[in-house]
């Protein structure tokens, strides 16, 4: 999937993957590509500066932890993170809803 | 180039790009060495050699100059602007002081009056008129 089309949605994604508890970078993009069945293949480079944004406005916290043997930085979500999270999965679900409706709208005529 | 090689070259150009505070340099260098490393260690199956994980590993992280043009968007912005204000404020303040400074090493400034210096009257007065004179 190209990275333009889910270049809006990075922010609520990386909030849901931190949802399941704490992980690192590199845990962030591995459980992303896990649970999008492979499809976000993102430039892993992207998740680093969005994961910096949402700590510095506070949905995220991070410290430095030893993880088999090396000094990791761990994300994990704040208070109002995990607020923010399932706000953003429910406008998505929303949002996914009335696309669907549209796009159904479409498919059936086309059929 | 072996693959510590290879990814310490790669976080070098990065951190040439990154207009952000040292302190937040060296933080997303050492995360995104971490991260190169993880992630070069997934790669090693499929690569021949450990240079060539290293090489996968971070053509799939993105190039240097893209990750660190992200990074300058966010905080980098805040801290291009302080700095383009606080240097030259900062320097024009040290300027003025070393100015002032000079000036006043070189100005011998007026000549002592008797309400600015009294201790000279009175060495005056004493030598005019000696005790016992």
């Amino acid at each position: 999937m190209a990275l333009g089309e889910i270049q809006g949605h990075v922010d609520g994604m990386l909030l849901a993957v931190l949802s399941g508890g704490p992980l690192h970078g590199y845990g962030v993009t591995e459980e992303l590509r896990r649970r999008s069945g492979g499809e976000f293949d993102l430039a892993e480079g992207t998740i680093y500066p969005a994961l910096h944004r949402l700590e510095a406005s506070g949905l995220l916290v991070s410290r430095w932890e030893v993880v088999g043997g090396r000094r990791r930085r761990v994300y994990e979500l704040s208070s109002s993170g995990r607020r923010a999270a399932v706000d953003r999965r429910d406008s998505w679900r929303a949002f996914r809803r009335a696309v669907d409706a549209v796009f159904g709208g479409d498919v059936l005529e086309a059929g | 180039m072996d693959a510590t090689d290879r990814i310490e070259a790669y976080l070098d150009e990065l951190e040439r790009e990154l207009e952000v505070p040292r302190r937040a340099r060296r933080r997303i260098s050492s995360e995104i060495r971490e991260h190169l490393l993880d992630a070069a260690e997934a790669e090693r199956p499929w690569a021949t050699e450990e240079s060539f994980a290293a090489e996968r590993a971070i053509l799939r992280f993105g190039f240097p100059a893209e990750t660190a043009s992200q990074f300058n968007r966010g905080m980098g912005r805040r801290y291009v602007l302080v700095r383009r204000r606080l240097v030259p404020s900062v320097a024009a303040f040290a300027l003025t002081l070393l100015a002032t400074a000079t000036v006043l090493a070189f100005d011998p400034g007026p000549a002592p009056s008797s309400w600015q210096a009294p201790h000279l009257l009175v060495l005056r007065h004493s030598v005019a008129q000696p005790h016992g004179g």
